[in-house]
């Protein structure tokens, strides 16, 4: 039995959402790996888990992160500006191979008076989302600058990035060509892979999302793989040790937490 | 007269007429008897008497063939010879007394044949009647076996409804306190829609502030960059630095620190992350009582608490502070064990007992010390609710 709520149907991850394109996508599979999937079947006869996620949205101000955070956690959608004061965050819920899976998706302020606030919630993050306007090139330069303080606060290695422009709807195909090839440039260099989107039309919004979580998600359980199979002997010692009273075990650890 | 003349056969002669003279005297007499005491009275009498009479004649009479045939004759004409003068209505008399004999004599042996046959009637009757009452009691028999069959039957009727009636109480307390529950998470979540609602009120009106103050300090901004540029001997870090501070400076009681917004942000956090795990919570009893899962009150309190607990370590996490008593002991290994399907159609997947029993079902558990988040935000279940299987434990 889960103590959580249920996930909402269209929330529901079974195949590995396909990338944007593949030039600058995180990897070229199609499917999740293996290890992965068997990890998920094994695991259905455990225990119930809370796994949350943080991901972080950053990018120059007006770009539109407010808005395709609402166009996918609300779907909706608001042509006014109005500017993010610090930060918010939103939860998604989803349930990824079987497993309930949470995004924690916080919206930060792209005005610069605001970034002491926001920069103090980027620890922590497993995934980082920079945002630019597909129709101002100066924004997708700035993604670099954003980069590099989120990841002050971040373990290079341990993230995943995306750059998103937005705003699709607003440029015409030459345009879009255009900015596209730099963009493709800029995530190559960041080793980001690389979306374009439209929070007006929802173009796309959904796929972006879902491969975020799905690529989190794996990224996360592969993270885990490595290192319960680095402790597993150590386990197997300590369980074997403490099979005759679990009980005891119980309260030895929670002893220990509670210090 | 005549006596004499007959004296050498007289004792033969007279003794024929003696016996005459006596059935007459009878004849009379049983007349007599007869009127007296009706018919039946000498019905049995006669043919005695007739009898006798008979035998008396033959042996006056002497055995003589010729005069048999001829006797009545022979009576009369003696009684007429003996007594001419009275014999004619005795004769008469006896006639008819024989008559009234043989007519009884009849009847008698009808009477007797009657008899017979109703005292056959009557034993018949009574083997019948026996075989009557051998019958009825086999049918009581059974019927009072059927009875008590019955009975039994009525008396288990009694019982099972007994502990129907019993089951029902039990379960339409348990839905009591179901509604119980779900109307206080109701309220709940209604109280915290209210705080959210104020507080999203107030962010606006903290936001069209800060845009007021923020466009204030922008104009002051470039007056003082004017200013610098007609005074260049200005010293530049002192330019500098009322920037962060200009929203707290310039408008005295209308604008806020940086502490202040930074506050006023960690509370909106705070409300909104209430706002989901009251939400969670919610969805999850609404679950449960629309699974119609029966729930015993010892695990709906275990449970509670363990959600309660399990939230905790969500807000924790969501918020990205560290809980007080230790959320050191977050674990990453865990990942092996945890959690089962949440379902997506709302159907409780099927290990519940097995969820409870936790600690049985993990394979590589670990308790290493990080102090540093790993890539996995994790709350675990373990973690959350040992006191749910503390509970078990009592329980079982």
């Amino acid at each position: 039995m889960s103590l959580l709520a249920p996930v909402r149907r269209d929330r529901v991850i079974a195949e590995l959402p396909p990338c944007f394109t593949k030039e600058a996508a995180l990897h070229s599979r199609t499917s999740f790996h293996p290890k992965v999937v068997g990890m998920c079947q094994a695991q259905r006869t455990g225990t119930v888990g809370f796994k949350i996620s943080k991901i972080i949205v950053v990018g120059d101000l007006s770009v539109g992160k407010t808005c395709l955070i609402n166009r996918f956690c609300k779907d909706t959608f608001d042509k006014n500006y109005k500017a993010t004061i610090g930060v918010d965050f939103e939860m998604e819920r989803f349930e990824v191979l079987g497993v309930p899976f949470s995004l924690q998706l916080w919206d930060t302020a792209g005005q610069e008076r605001f970034k002491c606030i926001a920069s103090t919630y980027y620890r922590g993050a497993q995934a980082i989302i920079l945002v630019f306007d597909v129709n101002d090139v100066t924004s997708l330069d700035h993604t670099r600058q954003w980069l590099a303080d989120a990841l002050k606060e971040n373990d290079p290695a341990g993230v995943i990035l995306f750059l998103v422009g937005t705003k699709k709807d607003l440029s015409s195909p030459a345009q879009y060509n255009l900015i596209e090839k730099d963009a493709l440039k800029v995530a190559k260099e960041m080793q980001a892979e690389y979306w374009a989107v439209s929070s007006l039309t929802g173009e796309n919004v959904r796929e972006f999302f879902f491969r975020v979580a799905a690529q989190t998600f794996e990224g996360s359980v592969m993270a885990e793989l490595e290192k319960s199979s680095a402790r597993r002997i150590g386990d197997i010692v300590r369980i074997a040790s403490d099979e005759r009273d679990l009980y005891l075990t119980e309260k030895r650890r929670r002893a220990k937490c509670c210090q | 007269m005549e006596e004499p003349a007959a004296k050498p056969g007289a004792p033969r002669q007279l003794a024929l007429e003696q016996v005459y003279r006596l059935a007459g005297s009878l004849g009379s007499e049983l007349q007599r008897l007869s009127d007296l005491c009706g018919s039946a009275a000498v019905a049995a009498l006669v043919p005695q008497v007739v009898c006798l009479l008979e035998l008396l004649e033959a042996l006056a009479a002497g055995a003589g063939p010729r005069k048999l045939p001829q006797r009545e004759a022979a009576t009369a004409t003696a009684g007429e010879e003996v007594r001419p003068a009275a014999s004619q209505d005795e004769e008469e008399t006896l006639s008819e007394g024989r008559k009234r004999e043989r007519l009884l004599q009849v009847r008698l042996a009808q009477v007797e044949e009657e008899n017979q046959k109703l005292l056959g009637q009557l034993a018949g009757g009574q083997s019948q009647a026996d075989r009557a009452t051998h019958k009825e009691r086999e049918v009581m028999l059974r019927l009072k076996e059927v009875v008590d069959k019955q009975r039994d039957e009525i008396r288990a009727q009694a019982h099972e409804i007994l502990s129907k009636s019993r089951d029902t109480e039990a379960l339409q307390e348990q839905l009591s306190r179901f509604m119980a529950v779900n109307e206080e998470l109701r309220h709940k979540l209604a109280v915290v829609q209210l705080q959210l609602k104020k507080a999203l009120q107030e962010k606006e009106a903290l936001e069209n502030a800060l845009l007021a103050t923020s466009r204030e300090a922008d104009r002051l901004k470039e007056a003082q960059r004017g200013k610098e540029s007609s005074r260049p001997g200005m010293d530049k870090g002192a330019a500098a630095a009322p920037m962060e501070e200009a929203p707290s400076r310039d408008q005295g009681g209308r604008c806020f620190s940086k502490e202040e917004l930074q506050e006023i942000l960690q509370e909106r956090n705070e409300l909104k992350t209430s706002l989901f795990l009251v939400r969670e919570e919610l969805a999850y009893y609404q679950r449960e009582l629309l699974n119609n899962e029966r729930i015993p009150s010892l695990l709906l309190g275990a449970m509670q608490l363990a959600i309660r607990k399990q939230h905790k370590k969500i807000r924790a996490k969501m918020l990205g502070t560290t809980e007080e008593s230790g959320s050191s002991d977050e674990e990453e290994g865990v990942w092996l064990a945890s959690p089962d399907s949440d379902t997506v159609d709302g159907s409780v997947a099927q290990s519940r007992i097995k969820s409870f029993f936790g600690l049985w079902y993990r394979s590589g558990k670990d308790s290493s010390t990080d102090a540093y988040p790993g890539a996995w935000e994790i709350v675990d279940r373990q973690e959350v609710d040992p006191e749910k299987e503390e509970e078990e434990r009592k329980g079982a």
